[in-house]
C-alpha cells in the first residue's frame, strides 16, 4: 500500500490536504439501508459522543452505508475511537487503514475540527493487541514533512491543535512483561569439598521492558537478578538485553541494526550448541550451558529471499560465571573472574568480530559463521588470591573459529549437525592446539501417540572433539539420548529428559525437566541432574557428588 | 495489484475467509466431483486480493465440566502471489508463553515451512510440519485446521443444496433464508487426521457456516460452526466467532476474532526469521 499515513508523532491533524490517498477511519458498522445507518450514527453520537458520520461505499454488489469516524492521517484517533466503541460494547468496531479518499466528503475537515476536543490522543493506552505491526522504516514517512507544514499553517487558525501536538507522547507503545520466581535446589549427597552447601534456594527476576517511539525505533531492556542463599557467587545481576533496534527495507532486501547488549542464539542441537559463540555461558544458572549472559555489540543484519548476512562487532568480554566456594558443581579450587587474564593487550575491551550467513533451502536450514576475537571458554590457571589462597584464574586467549550448523527435515525426522574449527585455543595441558569438533544427531517425533494428544520426540546425538583426552570440555566423545514429551494439555505440561554418556570414561550425565502451568500466570518446574559412574579421569569428577533436584515456582506478568 | 493474482488461500483464511462456492453456473453434465472441485477453485479465486491483514484471536478452551482456559493470540497474514500465504501467530496469553511466535510459509504443493521462536533462549527453531493432526495450543483445533486449506490438498464431492438454517446456529441471523451448498472434501495428505469433512457454504457470498470432521475410523469427531460475519474491504467476509466441538471428548474451543486491519504496512521482511526474532 502506498503509506502516506501520518505517524503518531506527525501532527495528527494534518487533514485530507496532507494525505489525500488514505483516510484512517474507525468503522462502527456497515448497512445496506441508509436509515439503519443513520439510526446507528445517532446512537453513537448521542450515547458515546463519537463524531460519527455515514459514508457511502460502492461495492461490487451495490452501495452500502458505513458509519465511521475519521481524521485522515490520524491513526491514533481512529484506534482510540475503536477502543472506545468496544469498551461500550460495540464489538465489531474496527480500524480501517485505507479507507479510500473517495468515501470522504469535502466538508470532512470541518467535521473533524468539531470533533477535535473529544479526540483521545493517548496511543499508549491502546491495547497491545490492537496495534499494527512495527512499521517505522517500511512506512514511507516522506509525506510527514508537508503534513507538519500544513499543521503549522493550520495551527495559527486553530490553537487547540497545538496543544494536541504537544501532548503527543514520545513513546508510541510500551510493554512491560517478565517473570519472578522462587527456586529451591537440593543436593542429596554430602559435599566433595569443604564449605560446599547442600541446599541452594532463592529467587530470580527477569523483567522485560519494550518501548517503541513514534518513528518506530524499538528499545528493549531486560535485566536479570538472582539471589541465592547458598552461594554468594550465584547471587548475580546481569543485563541480558539493553539495545536499540532499527530496521527497514531497501528494495527487496531488509536491514536491521541492533545496538547495545543483546543475546544471540546460533545452533540446532540439544546436548550442546558448539557454534553458539556470541554470548558467554551463565554457567552458574544451569550446568546445561544454555543460559547466556548479555553481550555488548553492534549487530547488523542484511536479509532477503537469499537468506541473511549478519555482522557483529563486540567488546567488553564477559567472564564465565562460576560457583563460589560454598557452591556445588565446581572444581576443587574456585574459578574466580576477578583474576581473569587476557591474551589481548586490550583485555576485556578487545574488539571481537563475527559474521554469519544463514538461509533456508527447502527442507534445509544452513548457517555458516566465523568468529575472531577473545575466546568465551576460559583456560583455568592456578594462581594465588590476594589472601594467599589458591584460586583458578581464567585466562582468555584469542581465537579464530569457523562454524557450520545445518538441519534437514524429512517428514517426522530432523537431522542436525553443528561443527566448528577453532584456531588459537589451549588444550587441557595448556598448549596451543587447533581442533575440530562436531555434534551430529537426529530427532524423530511421534505425534498424538496412542490416540492421545501427547507428542513424543526422541533425540540421539553424538558429540566429538578431535582432541579427545586433551579436550577442555566434557563433550569430547559423548553420546546423547533424549526425549521431549509434550502433553498438549491445557497446562502445557512438558517433560524433557536426556542421558549424556561419555564413551571414553563411561560416566553418565542425566537430566530431567518437567514444566507445567498451575494457574493462569503461575508455572512450576521440577529439574533433576544426576551424575552416575563418574571416574577420576572424567571431566566431571569434581562434580561427582553434585546430583541435585530443583523445584521452582514462577509468576509471569 | 499483484496480490490479486495470488492463487493461495491460507488455511487461516480458510477459516476466516471461508472457501466457498461462488454461486457459479455449473453445467448439468458435471459430476459431483467436478462440481465440488470447480466450486472450491472458484471460491479460492474469489478470496484473492486481500494483500495482508492483522487480527487478534481469543481462544477459550472449555472442558467437559465447563472449566475454561484462555489464550490470546495475534495473527498476521501476508498474501503471496503464486504460492502459499505467509502467516505469523504471536502468543500473548497465557503469560508464560508470552513472546512465543510461530511463522508459517505455506506452500501449494510441498509441505509448509514452519519456524518457532522460543523467547527464553532467543532461539528460532525450524520445526517439522508433519504434525498435521496434533492439537494447536491444547485446543480442539488441530494444526491442519489452522493452516492453509489448499484446493489441491483435497478431493471434492458436491452433495446437495439446502437451507443454511439447517446448519447454522440460531444466533447466526445472517444465515437464515440463505441457501447452502453441502460438499464433502477428502484430504489427500496421508498425515491428515481426517477421512473426510462435510462443508456448508452459502450460495450468496461463499461464507462457511459449518464443517463436520470425520476421523480416520469414519466417526464424527468434531463440528466447527461459524457466526458473527462481517465484511471487510467490501469483499472479504470474516466470521468473528468459531466454535469447535469435539463430540468424543465433550470439550470445545471458541475462537473469537477481532481487530481486523487490512493492507497494513506488513511486507515480506516481517515474515522472515529475522522478523520473527524482532516481533512484539
Amino acid at each position: 500500500m502506498s503509506g502516506c499515513r501520518a505517524r503518531l508523532s506527525a501532527a495528527a491533524f494534518a487533514f485530507v490536504f496532507a494525505c489525500e490517498c488514505l483516510a484512517d477511519a474507525a468503522v462502527f458498522g456497515s448497512f445496506s439501508r441508509l436509515d439503519n445507518a443513520q439510526r446507528w450514527q445517532a446512537w453513537l453520537t448521542n450515547q458515546l459522543a463519537l463524531p460519527a458520520r455515514v459514508v457511502t461505499v460502492e461495492t461490487g454488489a451495490g452501495q452500502i452505508y458505513r458509519v465511521i469516524s475519521a481524521v485522515p492521517g490520524n491513526e491514533a484517533a481512529a484506534r482510540a475511537w475503536v477502543e472506545r466503541a468496544k469498551d461500550a460494547g460495540v464489538q465489531d468496531a474496527w480500524y480501517w487503514a485505507d479507507a479510500p479518499s473517495a468515501t470522504t466528503e469535502r466538508q470532512d475537515a470541518e467535521e473533524v475540527a468539531h470533533a477535535k476536543p473529544e479526540e483521545p490522543s493517548e496511543p499508549e493506552a491502546m491495547e497491545p493487541l490492537g496495534r499494527s505491526a512495527p512499521e517505522p522504516e517500511q512506512a514511507p514517512v516522506a509525506p510527514a514533512p508537508p503534513a507538519r507544514q500544513v499543521a503549522a499553517e493550520q495551527s495559527a487558525e486553530e490553537p487547540a491543535d497545538q496543544e494536541d501536538a504537544a501532548a503527543t507522547p514520545w513513546i508510541a507503545y510500551h510493554e512491560f512483561t517478565g517473570s519472578l520466581g522462587v527456586e529451591s535446589r537440593w543436593y542429596p549427597k554430602s559435599a566433595a569439598y569443604p564449605g560446599q552447601r547442600s541446599h541452594a534456594g532463592g529467587f530470580v527476576a527477569e523483567p522485560e521492558l519494550h518501548l517503541e517511539d513514534a518513528a518506530g525505533h524499538i528499545f528493549t531492556f531486560v535485566p536479570f537478578f538472582r539471589y541465592d542463599a547458598g552461594d554468594s557467587e550465584r547471587t548475580h545481576f546481569d543485563v541480558r538485553e539493553a539495545y536499540m533496534l532499527l530496521f527497514g527495507d531497501v528494495g527487496d532486501n531488509q536491514w536491521e541494526l541492533r545496538l547495545g547488549v543483546d543475546r544471540v542464539f546460533w545452533g540446532v542441537a540439544e546436548s550442546q550448541n558448539l557454534v553458539n559463540i556470541i554470548n558467554q555461558i551463565d554457567l552458574i544458572e544451569h550446568p546445561n550451558e544454555k543460559v547466556r549472559l548479555g553481550q555488548p555489540m553492534a549487530h547488523l543484519t542484511w536479509s532477503g529471499d537469499w537468506g541473511a548476512l549478519e555482522l557483529f562487532a563486540m567488546t567488553y568480554h564477559r567472564g564465565l560465571t562460576y560457583s563460589g566456594r560454598r557452591g556445588r558443581l565446581r572444581l576443587p579450587v574456585v574459578l574466580d573472574d576477578d583474576y581473569a587474564t587476557y591474551e589481548s593487550g586490550a583485555g576485556k575491551w578487545n574488539w571481537d568480530a563475527a559474521v554469519r550467513y544463514s538461509g533456508s533451502f527447502g527442507p534445509l536450514e544452513l548457517g555458516l559463521s566465523a568468529f575472531d576475537g577473545t575466546s568465551r571458554e576460559p583456560y583455568p590457571r592456578l594462581a594465588l588470591s590476594d589472601e594467599g589462597a589458591p584460586v583458578l584464574a581464567p585466562h582468555y586467549v584469542q581465537i579464530r573459529q569457523f562454524g557450520l550448523d545445518a538441519q534437514l527435515i524429512a517428514g517426522s525426522w530432523l537431522f542436525k549437525l553443528e561443527t566448528i574449527h577453532r584456531r588459537g585455543a589451549l588444550n587441557i595441558l595448556g598448549r596451543d592446539e587447533d581442533f575440530a569438533a562436531f555434534v551430529f544427531g537426529t530427532e524423530y517425533s511421534f505425534y498424538s501417540v496412542f490416540g492421545t494428544a501427547i507428542d513424543v520426540g526422541l533425540l540421539t546425538e553424538w558429540n566429538y572433539d578431535d582432541r579427545r583426552s586433551r579436550s577442555t570440555n566434557r563433550f569430547q566423545n559423548d553420546l546423547f539420548f533424549g526425549t521431549r514429551i509434550g502433553f498438549n494439555d491445557v497446562q502445557n505440561a512438558e517433560l524433557i529428559g536426556g542421558v549424556l554418556t561419555d564413551l571414553d570414561h563411561h560416566s553418565h550425565f542425566v537430566y530431567l525437566e518437567f514444566n507445567r502451568r498451575l494457574l493462569d500466570r503461575w508455572t512450576m518446574h521440577l529439574d533433576a541432574v544426576v551424575l552416575l559412574n563418574v571416574g577420576e579421569e572424567d571431566f566431571l569428577y569434581a562434580s561427582r557428588r553434585d546430583s541435585y533436584v530443583e523445584l521452582g515456582l514462577s509468576y509471569s506478568f | 495489484m499483484d496480490a490479486r493474482h495470488s492463487r493461495f488461500v491460507h488455511l487461516l483464511l480458510g477459516l476466516a475467509l471461508p472457501m466457498g462456492l461462488l454461486a457459479p453456473v455449473v453445467a448439468h453434465t458435471a459430476s459431483a466431483e467436478e462440481m465440488g472441485l470447480k466450486l472450491a477453485t472458484e471460491a479460492r479465486d474469489s478470496k484473492r486480493g486481500f494483500g495482508n491483514f492483522t487480527a487478534s484471536q481469543v481462544m477459550v478452551l472449555r472442558n467437559k465440566q465447563g472449566r475454561e482456559s484462555r489464550r490470546q493470540i495475534r495473527v498476521r497474514v501476508l498474501e503471496v502471489p503464486d504460492d502459499g500465504d505467509k502467516s505469523m501467530f504471536l502468543f500473548d496469553e497465557p503469560r508464560d508463553v508470552k513472546g512465543t511466535a510461530f511463522l508459517i510459509h505455506g506452500h501449494k504443493q510441498a509441505d509448509d515451512d514452519q519456524w518457532l521462536y522460543l523467547p527464553a533462549l532467543r532461539r528460532v527453531k525450524r520445526i517439522s510440519s508433519a504434525n498435521r493432526s496434533g492439537s494447536f495450543m491444547g485446543s480442539e483445533f488441530a494444526y491442519e485446521d489452522m493452516s492453509a486449506q489448499e484446493v489441491e490438498k483435497y478431493t471434492y464431492s458436491h452433495l446437495r443444496d439446502e437451507p443454511c438454517a439447517n446448519a447454522a446456529s440460531a444466533n447466526a441471523p445472517l444465515a437464515q433464508g440463505l441457501t447452502c451448498a453441502v460438499s464433502e472434501r477428502f484430504p489427500t495428505d496421508a498425515k491428515s487426521g481426517y477421512s473426510r469433512q462435510v462443508v456448508w457454504q452459502d450460495r450468496d457470498a461463499s461464507r462457511l457456516w459449518k464443517v463436520e470432521y470425520y476421523d480416520r475410523k469414519g466417526d464424527h469427531l468434531k463440528t466447527l460452526s461459524f457466526g458473527q460475519y462481517q465484511q471487510y474491504l467490501d469483499a472479504f467476509w470474516h466470521a468473528h466467532e468459531m466454535e469447535m466441538i469435539n463430540h468424543l471428548t465433550g470439550k470445545s474451543t471458541v475462537l473469537t476474532w477481532s481487530d481486523y486491519q487490512f493492507r497494513t504496512d506488513l511486507d515480506e521482511g516481517d515474515f522472515t526469521q529475522t522478523g520473527l526474532r524482532r516481533i512484539r
